[in-house]
């Protein structure tokens, strides 16, 4: 980024916090918790986007690793004595059952969740991303799979699948707005740089990527691990916004959902995934209509539980067959594109 | 008296065996410093192999490659291009959805010396080496004639031009051998022209040894120093372009035997 895009993205960043601001105060709970989830699903979308858009690795991990940051926030945030009362059947493991985070350790706390995903990523990651092709969409999918068990029955550390409860509600429109800007800021840089050129180089042709010395697969772990950790953060993020967290809450419809972002907002697109993630969590709310119960006249239509999948499927479908590549392709919203968009309309004026 | 002794790049009993298939048996090969050679022979005489087996693509089943007394038969292809070779593709492999500077800046990124995480927060340190890389990559693309391109994608680049990106994309590695895998294919005789003092220039000016795949004759015979020929994965000849010319076991191989 040169300076004059430094000073537009701090000027966007003080109106990004006034936003909150004005959001926090004048917006009931409903909004400000889709504002929020709108956020996590910005982290978690721009992160899964590195690694399927930008590196063109088909991973089908992200609940995965949002479970296992999710999962160490908790753990690590639970206070002690809500610790004994939600694991009333099977105790706590040490060292856990001993461990509280002060509140101000929230965010090491949300590192450390982003740390433990971004192993989980490695671990996947070594074995699989030395070999070209799928490979990676089968071990991921296993991965989170395991995941998912792990989580149902090994009690001892995640409570099975009654999850943990009580988890203090540190996430505010702070938190989710400011390392949602910081996420985005971050894998931008990234993305911008000669890591964001050897991935993409790998993306369009990885032989030819490799015959230019560079080296495939620490490149490609390296990014799957970033994914992580990101997403791990989001996890975290998400677990300690509805203050609790299960097994079921990162199924593989998570994956799904953050699929569709960036599917629609188009694959290797930072800022495509932000603006349909936003739109995702908005339209998702929208939608209830169409699973509530609806009287027209003397007809009562009932209400179909999951009717809104079928219609984001539905629109998903739509948008493959106008817009195959997604809204924005693999192009960038910048501040060059928006000065172009007005120097354009000047003259006519 | 050795004269490998100074070879920057030997070639010792190849041997490429896929399946039943023997695609290079036992090719014995030198390069001197400075050299522009090229490898002719017809369809599937095993050109492309050698050049897979030399840039570590392939593992020769056989025999060793030798670059600056360094062996590198178990090397994988990005160390062997961080020693200094650099290839082109029989069929154009660019990164078509990267600008054309972005074609050329990939081939830096093994002389990064910085970390993914100043590249993340913009560290002055990582901005003044992407500044080094780009400005280095616009000098390459001004050499090769493609400045004025610079932004465009590559896979809108007329096929000429395409060539000529793919040979700076390998310029761009920094190599002191660079191997040309049919440059002139599917190029008309003014293009083919063009290429040919084109390929004189970058030898001078980057100090390379060439050693190129052609089947257009007028390219090898104009530039190369030396040819070896290759038929069934033999080399059955090795010399000068007019020695070649009148040698009758590559007439043979090319034209067929009479009877």
């Amino acid at each position: 980024m040169g300076k004059r895009d430094y000073i537009l993205t701090a000027i966007l960043f003080v109106i990004l916090l006034f936003g909150l601001w004005l959001a926090q105060n004048y917006l009931n709970a409903y909004m400000i918790r889709i504002l929020n989830t709108a956020f996590i699903y910005v982290i978690a979308a721009v992160a899964y986007n590195l690694i399927n858009g930008i590196a063109g690795q088909f991973s089908l991990g992200p609940n995965g690793f949002m479970a296992l940051g999710g999962y160490t926030v908790a753990l690590l945030m639970l206070p002690v004595y809500q610790k004994i009362q939600v694991y009333f059947l099977t105790p706590l493991i040490w060292p856990f059952s001993v461990i509280t985070f002060p509140s101000y350790l929230f965010i090491l706390s949300l590192f450390l969740g982003g740390l433990i995903a971004a192993g989980g990523a490695f671990l996947i990651g070594f074995p699989t991303l030395r070999l070209r092709g799928d490979y990676l969409a089968i071990a991921s999918f296993g991965f989170s799979e395991i995941i998912f068990v792990l989580a149902n029955n090994f009690i001892p550390l995640t409570n099975g699948a009654l999850g943990i409860k009580g988890i203090p509600q540190y996430t505010n429109l702070w938190w989710t707005g400011g390392l949602a800007f910081l996420t985005v800021f971050l894998i931008r840089n990234l993305v911008n740089s000669s890591f964001g050129r050897a991935l993409k180089a790998i993306r369009e042709d990885e032989i030819a990527a490799q015959t230019m010395g560079i080296n495939p697969f620490r490149t490609k772990l390296l990014a799957f691990a970033i994914s992580g950790f990101f997403a791990g953060v989001a996890g975290g993020l998400f677990v300690t916004l509805i203050s609790t967290v299960s097994p079921t809450l990162f199924t593989f419809a998570m994956t799904f959902n953050l699929l569709i972002i960036i599917v629609l907002g188009g694959l290797g697109s930072i800022t495509g995934s932000v603006v349909t993630a936003f739109i995702f969590a908005f339209l998702q709310e929208i939608l209830r209509e169409v699973e509530a119960t609806h009287t027209i006249g003397s007809f009562t239509i009932p209400g179909i539980p999951g009717m809104r999948m079928v219609v984001f499927s539905a629109l998903l479908v739509v948008l493959m067959i106008f817009y195959r590549r997604g809204l924005f392709g693999t192009k960038e919203l910048s501040w060059d594109l928006v000065f172009r968009l007005f120097k354009k309309k000047e003259p006519q004026e | 008296m050795n004269k490998n002794a100074d070879a920057i790049l030997s070639l010792d009993g190849l041997t490429m065996v896929f399946g039943g298939l023997i695609a290079v048996n036992d090719f014995n090969f030198q390069l001197q410093s400075g050299d522009l050679a090229g490898l002719i022979g017809p369809n599937g005489a095993g050109k492309t192999t050698i050049f897979n087996m030399i840039t570590g693509q392939y593992i020769p089943t056989k025999g060793k490659v030798v670059f600056v007394s360094q062996e590198l038969n178990h090397l994988p292809p990005h160390a062997i291009t961080s020693l200094g070779i650099a290839r082109t593709f029989q069929n154009i492999r660019l990164f078509g959805n990267l600008s054309v500077l972005d074609n050329v800046l990939v081939s830096f990124h093994k002389e990064l010396k910085k970390t993914f995480f100043s590249a993340m927060w913009e560290t002055p340190g990582y901005i003044q080496q992407e500044k080094g890389m780009r400005e280095e990559g616009r000098q390459l693309l001004e050499a090769v004639g493609l400045l004025e391109m610079e932004k465009e994608e590559a896979k809108n680049l007329p096929y000429g031009q395409q060539r000529r990106l793919e040979i700076a994309r390998a310029l761009a590695t920094h190599p002191r051998l660079l191997l040309l895998d049919e440059p002139a294919a599917g190029m008309n005789p003014h293009e083919t022209m063009d290429l040919m003092s084109f390929i004189q220039r970058i030898r001078k000016e980057f100090q390379l040894t060439i050693l190129l795949i052609e089947h257009d004759m007028k390219v090898v015979m104009g530039i190369c120093e030396r040819v070896a020929v290759m038929d069934f994965g033999i080399k059955i000849a090795e010399g000068t372009p007019n020695e070649i010319r009148n040698n009758p076991k590559v007439v043979e191989a090319y034209l067929g035997v009479e009877g």
